[in-house]
């Protein structure tokens, strides 16, 4: 439980709002306890638990395009009458800002989100996606510039 | 140098988008109880499943499956099993046997067709009496003069048969077929004579 709050940030990076955050926390860890034994020797638990949160989100993620493509759920913004404080805050350039990432492809917003959201390092970036560190460096510097691009012709 | 510079401050207010964003979610999930959400879900998960499926515990695709093999079972019952027609024969006359009066009207036609005309027997006995002596003359030499007075003999013989009636018509019966087949297995002259004579004295 060391790591949820970061766990929570990388989920909000890949969610709409704090509820589908948390629901997607809650999910990592379910499947953390029921894989406990599936833990390679090499990762640490930290890289292990973002690599699941990962794939927990990217899956949640395209299961709510095919619903939105099917019709059976309308697309929300990220602003909901629920949550009084969150409306407060979450201002028109906020929402922008999570069109942006959400636009961005799967490899792009994998990294983006784990440095931004989460703050991981490179090396554990790199260690939880199985790619270079390099690769890491570049797909990040990619992924901001296309973020500020989309803002800036939004703006 | 400008574009660096417009990027670096574009950075920035994302970053502090992120954190505003952050901080707002934070707060909103330290409110909820994450561990006690988290531990039901897991107890949740940990319950021993159902053996059978689900659709297997639903009664409609029960009831539409078990639908389907009464069909299918009586589909290849139809296919396999050859046709009889002794089977449905006996299935009509059960069905006629019941009818109602069905039982009487068949006794009628029953005792009609088996009832033989009053005087049938004694008949059928003249005429193989005939045939007798005819048989009796073809296969052994018998002089011609002796023909009527046999014949005689046999016609006397019928109205004497007429006279005991039908009850004594099963012993008779008998007996001209144990004489039949004595008949048959004559072969020389003096055995049928003896035979012949033996008729004649009846």
């Amino acid at each position: 439980m060391k790591y949820r709050e970061t766990i929570f940030c990388v989920c909000l990076g890949f969610a709409k709002n704090p509820l589908d955050a948390e629901e997607l926390t809650q999910e990592t860890y379910l499947k953390a306890y029921k894989n406990i034994n599936n833990i390679k020797a090499k990762e640490t638990a930290k890289e292990w638990l973002f690599k699941i949160a990962r794939n927990t989100c990217l899956d949640n993620t395209k299961k709510a395009r095919l619903r939105r493509f099917l019709r059976l759920e309308e697309e929300k913004e990220p602003i909901e009458g629920k949550n009084p404080e969150a409306q407060l805050l979450w201002n028109e350039q906020l929402l922008l800002l999570k069109k942006s990432i959400s636009n961005l492809p799967d490899k792009l917003r994998e990294v983006f989100i784990l440095r931004e959201y989460g703050l991981l390092s490179y090396q554990e970036i790199s260690r939880s996606l199985g790619i270079k560190e390099g690769t890491v460096m570049s797909r990040l510097r990619r992924a901001r510039q296309a973020v500020m691009d989309r803002l800036r012709n939004e703006q | 140098m400008k574009k660096h510079e417009k990027n670096n401050k574009s950075h920035i207010e994302i970053e502090k988008l992120i954190e505003e964003e952050k901080k707002v979610g934070l707060e909103v999930f330290r409110k909820t109880d994450f561990a006690a959400k988290l531990e039901m879900r897991i107890n949740a998960s940990s319950k021993p499943k159902h053996l059978l499926p689900y659709w297997l515990r639903n009664p409609v695709p029960i009831a539409a499956l078990l639908l389907m093999i009464i069909v299918s079972g009586l589909v290849l019952r139809k296919l396999i099993v050859p046709y009889s027609d002794e089977k449905s024969v006996t299935v009509i006359e059960k069905f006629l046997i019941q009818a109602p009066n069905m039982q009487k009207i068949l006794q009628a036609q029953e005792s009609q067709e088996l009832a033989f005309p009053p005087g049938i027997e004694e008949f059928f006995r003249f005429e193989w009496s005939i045939q007798r002596v005819i048989l009796s003359a073809q296969r052994e030499v018998i002089p011609d003069e002796h023909i009527p007075f046999l014949i005689y003999k046999v016609m006397y013989e019928a109205n004497d048969y007429r006279r005991r009636g039908l009850a004594s018509y099963s012993r008779e019966e008998n007996e001209l077929k144990n004489l039949q087949n004595e008949v048959k297995n004559l072969r020389e002259q003096n055995d049928f004579r003896k035979y012949f004579f033996q008729v004649l004295k009846k």
